[in-house]
This record gives C-alpha cells, sequence and structure tokens, in this order.
C-alpha cells in the first residue's frame, strides 16, 4: 500500500513541479530547450535582475505583509473579545466572522468594485448628498488587494487565535490575578506572550495565502498596473513567455515553500505555549462604560465587511445593467432567468457548468479521501520512511497556489508518457493534489486521538492490513472525511485559476463562467447574479457541514487554506 | 542507554533521507527523459506527434460572443452533423493557451479562430500551421488575403469610446493623442495588452501610428491610464459611467447598444472615429498542424474554415458589429464617410515582436 501512495504522490506531485524547476531553468535555443549551466545562471540573472520580476516580488511581499499584520490585529482583536472580555453578543460576532468567511476572494473584489467604485453605490450615496462633491477614492490599488484579502483572510485567524485563547491554560492568568497582577500587566505578559507561537503560525500561513491568491490582484491591481508574482504568471503566459511563468512559479513555490514549512515547524512544536486544555474559566475582563462603543464599533465593521458585500451583489443582480439609476423601472429578475435557462449564456449554460463542477468536485474529492485516508493508515502504522515520507509528501501542495498547480498540470500532462491534458481527467487530477493536504488536516487531528493499540489488537485478532484499514481507521475517520470530502467539494464549486488554465470544451465550470461573464455583453450585474448563486450554494454546504454530528475545529481552517 | 537511541535515530534519519532523495532522483531523471523528448519535439520534430481528439469531431478554440458562436454552430452542423467541439475563451487566453499548448506538445484544437495576427504569424514561422487554401478565399477582398496559412475571417477597429453623458461636445476627443490630455486624468481605460491579445495588437499598431515612438503610451501613462482584463471590459465599464473614454474594437459598442435597445434601458456609449485613422484588427482563422490527425477530421477542419468564408457565417458575424472580409457581405454598422482606417504592418510588428514587448514591459 506505502508503495502505491509514495508512486501516486512521485506522479501526481513531483513530476509536475520538476517539470515546472526544468521549464524554469532552461533556455530555448532554436525551438528546443536544454537543461545546461549557461541556461540555468542566464534564467537565474532573469529571475533576479529583472525589473518587472522584482517589482512584482517586492508588491507581493508588501501586500503579504500588510494583510498578515491587519489580520492579526483585527482577527486577533475579536477573539479576545469575545473569549476573555464581557462582550455582548459574542455569538453574533462569530456569526458575521463565518458569514465573511463564506464569501469568497472573487465575489468579495467584485462587491468591492460595486461599493467603492466610480460608480459605486458609496459615491452615489455621497453624491445623493452633496452632487458636486468629487469622489477620488483608489479603488483599484495595492491597498485595495490588501484591503479584500485582509477581509478575505482575517476569519481564519480568528478562529485559529479563539481556539489558542480557549485551549490554553487558563490558570496562568487566574494565578497572576490572585498574585494582584493588573488586567494589562496580565494581557501584555501572560496571555500575548502565550499566544505568540499561535499567532506566528498561523502568521505565516495568511502570509504565505495572500500571496497566493490569483483572482484579487487580478481584479483590482492589475487595472492600475500593479504586478503581483501570481498576476505576472498569467501575463507570462499572456506574453507567450511560459519559461518566465515556470521561473515566476519556482519561486512563488520556493518562498510558499518556505513559509510552509516554517508554519509546519511552528505548529508542530506550539505545545510550549500552553499545557494542554485546562477545565478552570478565566476571569472575562469587564469592559464597563466601553462595552457598548466597543461592540456598536465590531458591528460596525462587520457590517461592512460582511453584510453591505453581500447587500451590493444581491442589489447589483438585480439590475438591467450594473450602474443605471437605483430606480424601479430598471430592476429585475431577468438576469437569474437568464442565468439559468439561457444557453447562450456563454458557450456552456449555467447547468452545464454546475455540472461539470459537481462532477470534478465530487470526483476529485473522493479520490483524495481515499489517497489520504491510506496515507494516515500508512503513516499510523508504519515505520521508518512510512511514517514521513508519504505525509510529507501529501502536504507538499498546500504551499503551491493554484495557478501554479495549474502550469505544472500543462507541463506535466501534455507530453508522453501522460498525455492527457485536453480530457476532464486533467482538471480531476489537479484538483485532487489540490484537495488532499485539506483532507489530511482534517482527519489528522482525529487520528491523533485514536488509539494506536486498536489497529494491533485487530491485527492481533486476525485482521489483514485492508481489513484493518476499514473497520479501525475508516471507522474512526469517516466523520471528518465526511466533513473534509463537503469542504473540498464546495471549494470544487468556486475555483478559478485551475479551471480556468485547463478546461476544455464542455468542460467549463462555474469558476470559468464567473470569471469570464464579462466578455458576453454582461456587466457587473450578471456576474453579481451568478455570485450569489454561488454563495447561497456555498451557505446550503456549510449549513450541512454544520448540521453534521461530527464537526473539528479544524473544519474552517481547512475551508480557508484551499481558497 | 541514551546513545544507542541517538544512533538509531540518526540510522532511521539516514534511511528516510535515502529513501526521499531516491524517489526525488528517480523522478528528476524521469522527467528530464521526458521533457527534453517532448521539448524537442515542439520544434524539431514533426508537428502534433499525438492527437488527443476523437474521429469525427474536431475542436475548436474560439474567441466571440456567446450567441455569435452558438449560431456559426449550428449553421455548419445544420449540414456537417454533431463534428464540433467548441472552447470558447477571451482572446488572450486563446493566444495564451495555443502557444503553451504549442510549446509543451502539441496544440489540442484542430482549428482556432480569434487573437490577433502575430500569433499566427509567430506560429507559422515555426511550422505550426497546416497549409490550406480554403475555396472560399476567392471570395474575400484582395487587402484580406494573406501570404501565410491563416485566412482572415473578419476585421474589427480599434477607436476612441466615450460616455456622452460625462463628456461636454467639446470635450469629447477626436483623436487618440486627445486622451492624453489633463481633463481626462484617471478617465481612460484600455484592455491590458498583457492579458489581452485585441489589446496588444492595438498598442503595437498605436506604436506603429506614432513613428514607433511610445509617446501616446507615455501621454497615457502620465495621465493615469487604466487597464482592464479585457477588450470587452472598456466600452462595459465606460457605459457604467466608472470611466468617460477609452479605446477598444467598435463591434462590442455595437452589441451593447443593441442590447440596451432590446432591454429597454437607457445607454450613453458612443464612438469617436479618431483623425489619426481607427485601427484596423483582422481577426484570422487557422488550422494546425498534426501528423497524427484523422483523414477525416483534417477534411473536418478544412470544411470549418471554408464555412467561416461563406456568405452565410459572414453574415452572422456581420450581424454581431464585425466587417466582413467579403465585398458581397454588407456591414451592419454606419462608419462615417470621412473616417480613416490605419493599416497595421503586421509583418513588421511580428517581426519587432520581442522588443515591442520589452519596451511595453518597461514601460508599463
Amino acid at each position: 500500500m506505502s508503495a502505491v501512495v509514495v508512486l501516486l504522490y512521485s506522479i501526481g506531485i513531483i513530476y509536475p513541479l520538476l517539470m515546472i524547476i526544468i521549464r524554469a531553468l532552461s533556455i530555448p535555443s532554436e525551438g528546443s530547450a536544454q537543461f545546461t549551466l549557461k541556461a540555468t545562471a542566464e534564467m537565474v540573472k532573469q529571475l533576479f535582475f529583472h525589473n518587472s520580476m522584482l517589482e512584482s516580488f517586492i508588491n507581493t511581499i508588501t501586500v503579504s505583509g500588510v494583510v498578515t499584520a491587519a489580520a492579526l490585529i483585527i482577527a486577533g482583536f475579536l477573539a479576545w473579545l469575545v473569549t476573555r472580555t464581557d462582550i455582548p453578543y459574542k455569538h453574533l460576532i462569530e456569526h458575521f466572522v463565518l458569514l465573511t468567511f463564506m464569501i469568497p476572494a472573487f465575489i468579495l473584489g467584485v462587491s468591492w468594485i460595486e461599493l467603492l467604485g466610480r460608480n459605486g453605490y458609496l459615491h452615489r450615496l455621497l453624491s445623493f448628498f452633496n452632487s458636486g462633491a468629487s469622489y477620488n477614492f483608489s479603488y483599484y490599488s495595492l491597498g485595495a488587494v490588501a484591503a479584500v484579502l485582509t477581509v478575505h483572510l482575517y476569519p481564519i485567524v480568528f478562529f485559529s487565535l479563539k481556539n489558542a485563547f480557549l485551549q490554553y491554560d487558563k490558570t496562568l492568568e487566574n494565578a497572576a490575578y490572585l498574585s494582584g497582577a493588573s488586567k494589562k500587566h496580565v494581557l501584555m505578559h501572560i496571555t500575548i506572550p502565550l499566544l505568540v507561537p499561535s499567532m506566528l503560525s498561523i502568521g505565516l500561513f495568511v502570509f504565505s495565502r495572500s500571496m497566493a491568491n490569483f483572482s484579487i490582484p487580478a481584479l483590482l491591481a492589475l487595472p492600475v498596473r500593479k504586478k503581483l508574482l501570481t498576476t505576472q504568471i498569467f501575463s507570462s503566459l499572456s506574453a507567450l513567455n511560459l519559461q518566465e511563468a515556470a521561473a515566476l512559479s519556482l519561486l512563488l513555490v520556493s518562498i510558499s515553500g518556505l513559509l510552509y514549512f516554517l508554519y509546519y515547524f511552528i505548529q508542530r512544536n506550539r505545545n510550549y505555549a500552553g499545557s494542554g486544555v485546562s477545565g478552570a474559566s478565566v476571569k472575562l475582563l469587564k469592559l464597563g462604560s466601553f462595552k457598548w462603543p466597543i461592540f456598536a464599533a465590531v458591528m460596525t465593521f462587520q457590517c461592512i465587511t460582511a453584510v453591505l458585500p453581500l447587500l451590493s451583489l444581491v442589489v447589483s443582480s438585480l439590475m438591467k445593467r450594473w450602474g443605471l439609476p437605483l430606480e424601479w423601472q430598471y430592476f429585475t429578475l431577468h438576469n437569474y432567468y437568464v442565468l439559468f435557462f439561457h444557453e447562450n449564456l456563454t458557450t456552456v449554460s449555467f447547468g452545464k457548468a454546475f455540472l461539470n463542477s459537481v462532477l470534478y468536485g465530487t470526483i476529485a474529492a473522493t479520490t483524495a479521501a481515499a489517497i489520504a485516508s491510506m496515507t494516515l493508515y500508512i503513516s499510523h502504522t508504519g515505520r521508518g520512511w512510512k511514517r514521513s515520507v508519504p505525509i510529507a509528501l501529501s502536504s507538499w501542495p498546500m504551499a503551491f497556489p493554484n495557478i501554479v498547480l495549474a502550469i505544472g498540470a500543462i507541463l506535466a500532462w501534455n507530453r508522453y508518457p501522460f498525455r492527457i491534458y485536453g480530457s476532464f481527467w486533467v482538471i480531476v487530477i489537479t484538483y485532487t493534489v489540490l484537495f488532499i493536504p485539506i483532507i489530511m488536516k482534517q482527519m489528522s487531528g482525529l487520528l491523533e486521538r485514536t488509539n494506536p493499540h486498536l489497529i494491533q489488537a485487530g491485527r492481533i485478532s486476525g485482521a489483514g492490513p485492508f481489513r484493518a484499514f476499514k473497520d479501525i481507521i475508516l471507522t474512526h475517520l469517516l466523520p471528518s472525511l465526511k466533513n473534509g470530502w463537503m469542504l473540498c467539494f464546495l471549494i470544487a464549486l468556486r475555483e478559478i485559476p485551475i479551471s480556468l488554465m485547463l478546461y476544455s470544451s464542455g468542460q467549463e465550470t462555474l469558476g470559468v463562467l464567473l470569471f469570464g461573464m464579462q466578455s458576453q455583453s454582461y456587466g457587473l450585474e450578471m456576474t453579481s447574479a451568478l455570485a450569489v448563486v454561488i454563495i447561497i450554494f456555498t451557505f446550503s454546504g456549510n449549513w450541512i457541514i454544520r448540521r453534521s454530528k461530527w464537526r473539528n475545529r479544524y473544519v474552517t481552517a481547512a475551508y480557508r487554506e484551499a481558497e | 542507554m541514551l546513545s544507542t537511541n541517538k544512533l538509531m535515530n540518526k540510522t532511521i534519519f539516514h534511511s528516510k533521507l535515502s529513501t526521499a532523495l531516491l524517489i526525488i532522483l528517480l523522478s528528476i531523471l524521469l522527467s528530464i527523459l521526458f521533457s527534453n523528448t517532448e521539448l524537442s519535439a515542439a520544434g524539431e520534430m514533426e508537428a502534433g506527434s499525438q492527437y488527443s481528439g476523437k474521429e469525427g469531431k474536431i475542436t475548436v478554440y474560439i474567441s466571440g460572443p456567446a450567441a455569435m458562436v452558438s449560431k456559426l454552430e449550428k449553421l455548419f452542423e445544420s449540414e456537417h452533423g454533431d463534428v464540433l467541439e467548441l472552447v470558447q475563451m477571451g482572446c488572450g487566453p486563446l493566444r495564451q493557451r495555443v502557444w503553451t499548448e504549442w510549446e509543451t506538445g502539441s496544440i489540442q484544437a484542430d482549428v482556432f479562430w480569434g487573437s490577433d495576427p502575430i500569433v499566427y504569424q509567430l506560429l507559422d514561422a515555426q511550422g505550426a500551421l497546416e497549409p490550406f487554401s480554403p475555396v472560399n478565399s476567392r471570395f474575400v477582398s484582395e487587402e484580406y488575403k494573406t501570404d501565410g496559412n491563416f485566412h482572415y475571417v473578419n476585421e474589427r477597429y480599434g477607436v476612441i469610446i466615450y460616455n456622452k453623458d460625462l463628456l461636454a461636445p467639446e470635450e469629447v476627443p477626436t483623436a487618440f493623442n486627445d486622451l492624453g490630455k489633463e481633463h481626462f486624468n484617471n478617465m481612460v481605460i484600455h484592455a491590458d495588452p498583457a492579458q489581452s491579445s485585441t489589446a496588444l495588437a492595438i498598442t503595437a499598431g498605436l506604436w506603429q501610428m506614432n513613428g514607433m515612438q511610445w509617446t501616446l503610451h507615455e501621454n497615457l501613462l502620465d495621465n493615469s491610464l487604466i487597464l482592464t482584463r479585457k477588450n470587452s471590459d472598456v466600452p462595459s465599464k465606460i457605459q457604467e459611467g466608472e470611466f468617460s473614454a477609452g479605446i477598444a474594437p467598435q463591434d462590442a459598442v455595437f452589441r451593447l447598444i443593441r442590447k440596451a435597445k432590446k432591454e429597454g434601458y437607457p445607454t450613453s456609449l458612443s464612438i469617436s472615429w479618431p483623425q489619426e485613422g481607427a485601427i484596423a484588427l483582422q481577426r484570422p482563422i487557422a488550422i494546425s498542424r498534426n501528423i497524427s490527425r484523422p483523414d477525416k477530421n483534417t477534411s473536418i477542419a478544412k470544411n470549418f474554415v471554408n464555412f467561416m468564408l461563406s456568405k452565410e457565417a459572414q453574415k452572422i458575424t456581420a450581424d454581431f458589429g464585425f466587417v466582413s472580409v467579403r465585398s458581397d457581405v454588407t456591414t451592419k454598422f454606419e462608419i462615417p464617410a470621412q473616417a480613416k482606417i490605419f493599416n497595421v504592418d503586421w509583418d513588421m510588428i511580428t517581426q519587432k515582436d520581442r522588443q515591442i514587448r520589452k519596451e511595453f514591459d518597461e514601460l508599463f
């Protein structure tokens, strides 16, 4: 079993990555590419001394740094409020965070334009009160990218830090209070220091995911000619420069890989921050007269980041054309009719795109679940390399941006001996590679709590390895396996870069439809209608997950990681 | 005891490491083997040594309005049966995909239509296009005939598009250079040549028009030019009032105005034919060269290319705002009598492709 799993990872993960490396470090000469030292030196020179490459690198690092800092501050403050203070309506705050968390990144970007654009709702509101008011807000900018990505990513930080607050040993804080320490002293010298490993770990993760995002920079930074690494990859492909695209992918993977390694390392060693769960309840900080002003401020922030984007999407989806005055005569349900019943929406109908997303999501999530559970079984029962190599290989794609996975797929699957490019399998395989670490992360938490002696007992009682896997491991993992499967399925409903770069005739997915909607004489009104439908699907899926009997704390984390 | 444990751990670690290295080494060797075989195939060996399609059905990469594509498909298949697999995409992704596929193995599409003449010339120079002369090319006007293994199906014009509600009559730009004026600061929009092949063609045309200088683009950049992902975003965003003017092909304006009339809402979109001349942009079609393609599919591909030059197909494309390459098909929109047309020298642009891209990259 272990050999099969390693072979699958070698073909599905290592092979495409190596194809990227080879392509990046080769210089085409007279139509062919050669792997030479000279070529490598030339390519490395290009990598580090090319103006646009440097610019995109610096922009990427800057934006990711700002997003990480902002997300940590916002989410840290909210997590502290709901776990350590007497702020009212804590569940309401958490529900709002969850609401923000369920809006896909690209859709959040679209609503940003609808709200803050030159003809957006804010400008219209300002013009209503002062018709001569000038409006110079830079809604296309690196700042805009950072703001939208912060809103997009802060919920994952919130859930992570909230868990950290709940899990570390509260007796330390109580002991400090008993010893006469002030609230401020406890916060600065106990609470925050205990959280540092968690903050560092989730911070690295957010940094990595900001860096990997494609759709937001494409929507909000490219209009003002600001380049980031992911958009630069896309532009390189358009400029017929596959080599540069591969080189940029390699750079992105190297940074993401390094960050992921640090993240993994910190995750493994984070226990020193707190020694398990304490049953003691912590003394809640009384906010006193600040309670209601702080609550109002939090609600305002959450309305702006969660409710307004959704509201703007719904209103825009009901307009005959985005940009028309908000008058009854211009409202219509026709966009939804077109979406569901118009066969010329693009060359593929909504129904077909939806079915494709469902089909690819189902096959890929099921395959990923099977491979991930086999990997965990091997690592749980095996010795030596079997304990670490399959786990390390399966986790690796977590560090790859989706656009890099797509580039790897093009390079690997359009040639002998695996010529499957052009068939829907190439999308399914790339989705599977994307989903495996997500499902792994879902299940690993549960497996850690599974007694390894159960398997030994099963084997001693005469069960073979497959029987032991089926009856013991699978039975234990089934709840989280179901959750993981559902999360991956939902991701497939909204995934853009992989589908966009790999789809072929009749293989268009909802993501392809969403990204390409505006080229068909439709404006933001139709993009908004599709966005509303996708969000409804996401809510429904999330509702199913929340209704399921077993829901672990990794659910939300894994969900966000795949974005 | 402790040192024995350390020794065991070290041994296990080395065993893990060597296994992992072995796997990686094997993968590297396999990758190099396959990459060298196939990368050379793209340039030196016979084009398309593998055919991934099905016999009796061809794959067509196509850019253009879905409704138009659908009409063309129905008309062609009414005569030839269910033989087309259409993959619709923007002109930029089409160029990106065709070139990437060519570089990594073989072009998956049997026929591709759309994008700019530059990529067709580059592919043709590398032997990636099937030589073919359609019967209907005898009806094509002389100025639209090509020397290469690709054929022009339509033409459209890069013009100035503006929102008449946002500009006073005296502010309406009449030349491309007007867009560099101060009152257009932060109000001009253009598709990103790094993402849209038509925008790249327009950019190259403007560069040629300005004596192979980037003066116009420098002025536009000084005026905080805004870029969009696609050409179709330009008239859309101007219609929606986000920007007051921009440069893009005229056909989308034609369709947007028609849609607004049909659905009963006002539109303030308008076209200004620039004094320097509207940039003529041809949309080529070609058959990819693939020695493994079944004869039946080659025949379908040739029929399809021939069909695209037929009067019936040309009427459909003209109905969506494109200019026909046939003189017996009339244009559906009005071109002012005084309008000038600027013809781009695609041969020169293709030769200077690298230079243009490098200079453009530095500028933007």
